[in-house]
């Protein structure tokens, strides 16, 4: 099918996997309404599946959306927004799979967690789809406002209603940040279409006016928040730590995937004109987001927020992927983001199941003797953390291989340099991990005996678990089609800029 | 071929798999298979290629990404698939009788893991697939190393170990990724046809070095010496495989595959023959200091990996050849000495040579005390012995190698081999013969212990006689199949070399009589350690981590605003200062009615300062309100009068809002916050306020801006049909974006109901039984 944006419905079935999942949403959440007696009581576990079957569909949506082509709209209708949205609504599949046990745990197993779910998953999608910065705030908010009640969902814990604030306080100052910036650049060049903005702007960083280079700066500044960059990270643990845990999954996974791919969109395509110039601020959120995070991880004692900061330092490495710019730069971007998506899921999948009622055991000791007592849980955890610090036989290993081809690739030498080291250092907190499951014994030989992994969370972390490793035997797939979907991107950026493939 | 190869590398895996499931004992049994299969399969292989042929096996795995599996195998890697499963099956058989029931399944799979990860590495074509196995034999060995749970020390080990050689894998493979890189491929076979290119490029060297890291660590080259000892915790079979026969040599196998590119660099030579020898040195003077007898070994392990990184140095002068017979050499005595230490420790009940030198066990023990001591003369290179054969290959490579006329080198050689020869007597005549102290009548402690400790490391050393008997025929068939080996003999010139040699050996049975003296001399006993210094490196990283954890993350939502904020006005003014401009360039716009708009903005700003400044929720309110209405006037002045009640309309709503919930909440407390704070954060605010405002200041003085918003001017009326922009512009022209901002303000909406729904409801499943009850 051909959509050239002339007419509104082209705008629908441009949209249809956001209209699919938002439609269902609404669905479920009537369902939720109708099956139970009174509104104290919980939910039914068929709502949960439900969710799920909607996600299902959307990917459905989307597969169909790989027959369409589209010009000119507010809505890319490309390859990678397709491969975005497939990572995302992975995320969002695994999310509500870790959820299920974990709801009733601690007794807030309400529909309207799914829906809220669902809802900022449409966000997201329309977030990494934006091809106009209006359109991408819209969805960033709608993504954003979600979020922030799923962080606070958990009423009986007030670390969740503080992580909640602050979240959401911190997060309304990167918004107002991210308009700002698009007030400026739209007052600077006349328009908020990325296309149109790639045109207008062209090559010369000499001739561009200083209110472009500041919106660009202040956009600069609300994506780093988004994908908790340093310094801007400042809010993540915390929020990571206070939330229910499924959410602390999605928000390391979805929101932080969505908004890179937004952030690639805008400043690899749009602002590729000023590549030179943004490309030194974020060599240096990078530079400091993989050494800051990485350290600062050293020292935590528990696990989820080890993860929490393990997912910031992540995000320097996909940022070293920006930095390169390249073709081979985003299809390692998008090949790192899917399987930071498996690994980072399943690690949160763990901690989830480690637990006793609602009683969550994320102090290292709790880990201790794990690999014996659990073996199958041990096993999955030690692959997701070696995959995490990028051992081969795991996806991890390729997606920062790759990502180190495209710093090199495109000569950031001392980049390439600094994520090597951080690799190093993650070494350490990551295999101590390792280290206390097998190595030291655990205190009791039934410590471990009971432990509350529920059927769904065992298929989200063995999926999450197979991807991992599947990604490492055979990359082929999901690399070629990574690079599929970048190449329309950059064409026409190759063709102005003379931007190089690498190698 | 590709199926022989592909079977080489995983039946040790197939089995170690098995091993899992399989129940004890059989899972033993079955482990003897992976070797044998291994030797039954590369023996032909070793037929083929020995003599100096090649074969390349192509496998596509991820060819874009420069990702190949293509199998090579050359006379080197032959000659260690038949070296990793020869020892191998030793060691596998040696492992059921001394771990018994500690042979779980789980060690089992590792130390099977370990070989097929061996095999891949000396099999591999791809320098990335090279990395992959190396990354996992550092894996599957730290697992080993640490296996014994419940050590603390087995731990601590195994993680430097780990560590040190992390730290060198990480080298290696930026090191092979710049180098394919440079030459446009990651396969040796590829890599060995441009030599030439390669090392006429400057750039080579940067690789290079990192590939030298990634060597020096895997096989505890000085500086990187201290893992190997520490790591000594593992069991005896453990120690024998990895840190003696295998492991610590694919650093040095690597050096054998760089070989062929890199030889003419020029720091090749210098810094192989310089690392290598002082290794040998170091290593050579620990071991002499050692009183365990295992850590002994160790250290004497790092002093010969010494000896094969200097001879790829001399290489040049002895050919594969000489570096193949001390490979050899090194892997059948000192893999037989660990399995022996492990029998001593078995039998003896200790491996600490102060208590074992008093009991003069050389009666008991006829059959140990042999095979140690024909181990130990193979460390000295006693003739008739494979290790003569190794030593003198050394000799002669190191006197009369490209580096003639350093005989700083030969200086160092014949101090370290005196040092071997002090720590050989010690770990052979230091136990059966003992010392001149009476024994301590301490019980003889003889364990039952089965026969099969003594026959491996007997068959092991086997060919260490054979080879020192028969020399030329044996060498032609292991070294090089098929010929007879021409070899050198550096024995064949008797002259001052021979009167060298005797001295080395009566120097060194001086020293060992007196090892203690030697070892507590104050000067020598002060080398500095890199150990210590790395331990500092880590506790000192640790240290910072912490504060600057502390830094960053104590504290509320204040501080963190505050980083936000400064950083990103950091952003803006440092924009500012990069691009060489000011903000105003295009001079100072006042708006329309500058003269009225002074009152509106000065009611505004001294509202903002109240609701900062005051102490009672509902005046803040009210001080807020104030702030917005001011922003009302505003729109005013510039002619936007819908816009202005708009805001009207939001803030009379907003400060309705606030009074009600107000009326609800307690009233604010007293500033609890430090001057200090209020100050920072009253100049945080002023800073971020200016700089915001001076941007909409200066946004509102370009006059690109115009044309965005006359187009939608002019387009209004014709195309939408609407006099109110504003109106068009919702509705219209940016319909789209207003649906999503309504579809978020239902979010919102709902949001907020379903985190302020009343009651929570009950808990669910077996929790809620409990509750009931």
């Amino acid at each position: 099918m051909e959509l050239d944006f002339q007419t509104s419905v082209d705008y629908f079935w441009a949209l249809l996997p956001e209209i699919v999942l938002s439609l269902w949403a609404m669905g479920v959440l009537l369902a939720d309404v109708f099956q139970k007696g009174s509104r104290s009581e919980a939910s039914r576990p068929a709502i949960a599946w439900l969710a799920l079957a909607g996600i299902a569909a959307a990917a459905v949506a989307n597969v169909w959306l790989m027959t369409v082509t589209g010009t000119g709209g507010m809505i890319a209708v490309d390859g990678f927004r397709i491969f975005a949205n497939f990572i995302l609504l992975l995320a969002a599949a695994l999310a509500i799979l870790v959820s299920m046990g974990y709801l009733d745990r601690h007794a807030m197993n309400r529909g309207e967690f799914y829906v809220l779910l669902m809802f900022a998953v449409v966000g997201m999608m329309i977030l990494a789809s934006a091809q106009d910065l209006i359109l991408l705030f819209v969805g960033l908010e709608l993504m954003s406002v979600a979020i922030y009640v799923l962080v606070g969902f958990n009423r009986r814990d007030p670390r969740s209603g503080e992580a909640a604030l602050k979240y959401f306080l911190l997060g309304a100052f990167a918004s107002a940040f991210l308009l700002y910036g698009i007030a400026l650049v739209f007052g600077a060049t006349g328009t908020t279409d990325l296309a149109l903005l790639a045109e207008t702007i062209g090559t010369g960083v000499q001739d561009a006016p200083l209110l472009l280079m500041m919106g660009v700066g202040l956009l600069a500044v609300g994506f780093a928040f988004k994908v908790a960059a340093m310094p801007f990270h400042v809010w993540t643990p915390d929020a990571y730590d206070g939330a229910p845990t499924p959410i602390t999954a999605l928000m390391a996974t979805g929101v932080k995937a969505a908004a890179f791919a937004a952030l690639l969109r805008v400043f690899a395509v749009s602002f590729g004109g000023l590549h030179e110039t943004w490309v030194v601020a974020f060599w240096w959120l990078a530079a400091l987001t993989m050494i800051g995070a990485n350290l600062v991880a050293l020292t935590q004692g528990s696990v989820k927020r080890m993860l929490a900061y393990s997912s910031i330092a992540h995000a320097g490495y996909v940022l070293v992927a920006v930095v390169a710019a390249n073709a081979v730069g985003a299809a390692a971007f998008l090949f790192y983001l899917l399987v930071y998506t498996l690994m980072t899921a399943g690690a949160f999948g763990i901690v989830i199941a480690n637990a006793r009622g609602d009683r969550e055991r994320v102090s290292l000791e709790d880990y201790a003797g794990l690999g014996w007592q659990q073996p199958v849980m041990a096993a999955a955890f030690a692959i997701f953390l070696l995959s995490l610090a990028g051992f081969p036989l795991t996806g991890g290993f390729i997606g920062k291989l790759y990502i180190l081809r495209a710093a090199l690739a495109a000569d950031q030498v001392p980049l390439a340099v600094i994520l090597v080291m951080a690799s190093l250092i993650s070494y350490f907190y990551y295999l101590r991990v390792v280290i206390v499951m097998y190595m030291r014994p655990a205190p009791a030989a039934d410590t471990h005996a009971g432990l509350t992994a529920s059927r769904p969370l065992q298929v989200a972390v063995g999926v999450a678990a197979i991807g991992v490793i599947l990604l490492f035997f055979a990359p082929a797939m999901v690399l070629d089609a990574a690079q599929g979907s970048v190449a329309g991107l950059f064409i026409a950026q190759e063709a102005l800029f003379g931007l190089s493939r690498g190698p | 071929m590709l199926l022989t190869l592909a079977v080489i590398i995983g039946i040790p895996f197939l089995i170690g798999g098995l091993a899992l499931v399989i129940p004890r004992p059989w899972n033993g049994w079955l482990a003897l298979l992976a070797p044998a299969t291994v030797i039954a399969l590369g023996l032909p292989l070793w037929m083929e290629v020995g003599g100096g042929g090649e074969i390349l096996v192509p496998l596509s795995w991820f060819p874009d990404l420069g990702l190949t599996a293509d199998l090579f195998v050359n006379r080197l890697g032959a000659f260690f698939v038949m070296l990793i499963g020869i020892i191998g099956l030793g060691i596998v058989q040696y492992s059921r009788y001394y771990l018994k029931e500690d042979a779980t399944g789980w060690f089992w799979f590792l130390l099977l893991s370990f070989m097929g990860s061996m095999l891949g590495i000396v099999l591999a074509d791809s320098l990335l697939l090279l990395f992959v196995f190396w990354e996992l034999t550092t894996i599957t060995s730290f697992l080993l190393i640490g296996i014994d749970f419940g050590k603390e020390e087995g731990r601590k080990g195994a993680l430097q170990a780990f560590l040190v050689t992390g730290v060198g894998g990480l080298a290696l493979l930026v090191g092979i990724v710049l180098l394919g890189q440079l030459a446009g491929t990651y396969n040796l076979t590829e890599l060995y046809a441009m030599s030439g290119e390669i090392v006429a490029d400057p750039r080579h060297t940067i690789p290079l070095i990192l590939i030298f890291l990634g060597a020096f660590t895997k096989s505890a080259q000085f500086p990187f010496h201290f893992w190997l000892p520490g790591a000594m915790a593992a069991p005896a079979p453990i120690s024998a495989y990895l840190h003696s026969a295998t492991m610590v040599k694919a650093g040095v196998f690597l050096l054998g595959r760089m070989f062929p590119i890199f030889s003419e660099a020029a720091i090749w030579l210098p810094t192989l023959a310089t690392i290598g020898l002082i290794t040998f040195l170091v290593a050579g003077w620990n071991a002499v200091k050692s009183s365990d007898l295992k850590q002994l070994l160790a250290h004497s392990t790092v002093a010969y990996l010494g000896v094969l990184t200097a001879l790829y140095g001399f290489y040049a002068r002895v050919g594969l050849e000489g570096e193949l017979v001390n490979i050899l050499n090194h892997a059948l005595y000192k893999s037989s000495l660990f399995l022996l230490i492990g029998w001593m420790e078995k039998a003896m009940g200790s491996r600490d040579l102060a208590i074992l030198e008093k009991e003069r066990w050389i009666g008991r023990e006829k059959l140990g005390a042999t095979l140690i001591g024909i181990g130990a003369f193979a460390m000295i290179g006693m003739p008739f012995l494979l290790g003569f054969m190794a030593k003198d290959t050394f000799f002669y490579a190191v006197a009369e190698g490209p580096i003639e006329g350093l005989t700083l080198a030969l200086v160092i050689t014949v101090l370290a081999s005196t040092l071997a020869v002090i720590y050989a007597l010690k770990l052979w005549a230091g136990v059966f013969f003992g010392s001149e102290e009476p024994p301590t009548g301490r019980g003889y402690p003889r364990n039952k212990i089965s026969i099969w400790l003594l026959v491996v490391p007997a068959l092991l050393l086997l060919p260490q006689v054979v080879g020192g008997v028969i020399p030329a025929w044996y060498l032609g068939q292991v070294v090089e199949p098929g010929t007879t080996w021409q070899g050198v003999a550096f024995w064949q010139y008797l002259d001052v070399k021979l009167v060298i040699t005797l001295a080395m050996l009566v120097a060194g049975y001086f020293g060992y009589r007196h090892w203690r003296a030697i070892a507590a001399t104050p000067f020598l006993s002060k080398l500095p350690s890199v150990q210590r210094g790395g331990e500092g490196l880590v506790s000192g990283t640790l240290a910072h981590a912490s504060s600057l954890s502390r830094m960053l993350q104590l504290g509320g939502h204040p501080r963190y605003g505050s980083i936000i904020l400064l950083v990103a006005i950091a952003v803006v003014i440092g924009g500012v200062a990069f691009s060489g401009r000011t903000l105003f360039d295009h001079g100072l716009v006042w708006g329309p009615n500058p003269e009225f708009a002074w009152f509106p903005a000065l009611v505004v700003a001294i509202a903002a300062v109240f609701t900062v400044t005051l102490r009672k929720r509902i005046p803040k309110a009210v001080m807020m309100a104030v702030v917005g209405y001011g922003m009302a006037v505003f729109y005013v002045f510039f002619r936007a009068p819908d816009l202005a009640l708009t805001q009207l309309l939001v803030e009379t709503v907003s400060v309705i809002l606030l009074l009600l919930i107000f009326r609800r909440m307690p009233e604010l407390g007293d500033d609890i916050r430090s001057v200090r704070r209020r100050v920072v954060h009253g100049v945080v605010a002023v800073v971020v306020g200016l700089t915001m405002g001076a941007l909409a200041w200066a946004a509102g003085s370009y006059h690109v801006a115009e044309r965005a918003g006359y187009e939608q001017i002019r387009l209004a009326l014709p195309i939408a049909e609407g006099r109110n922009v504003v109106n068009v512009i919702l509705v219209d022209f940016r319909g789209m974006d207003t649906l999503g901002e309504i579809f978020v303000l239902g979010i919102a909406a709902f949001g907020a109901y379903a985190l302020f729904r009343g009651r929570r409801h009950r808990p669910a499943g077996p929790e809620a039984e409990e509750v009931k009850r």
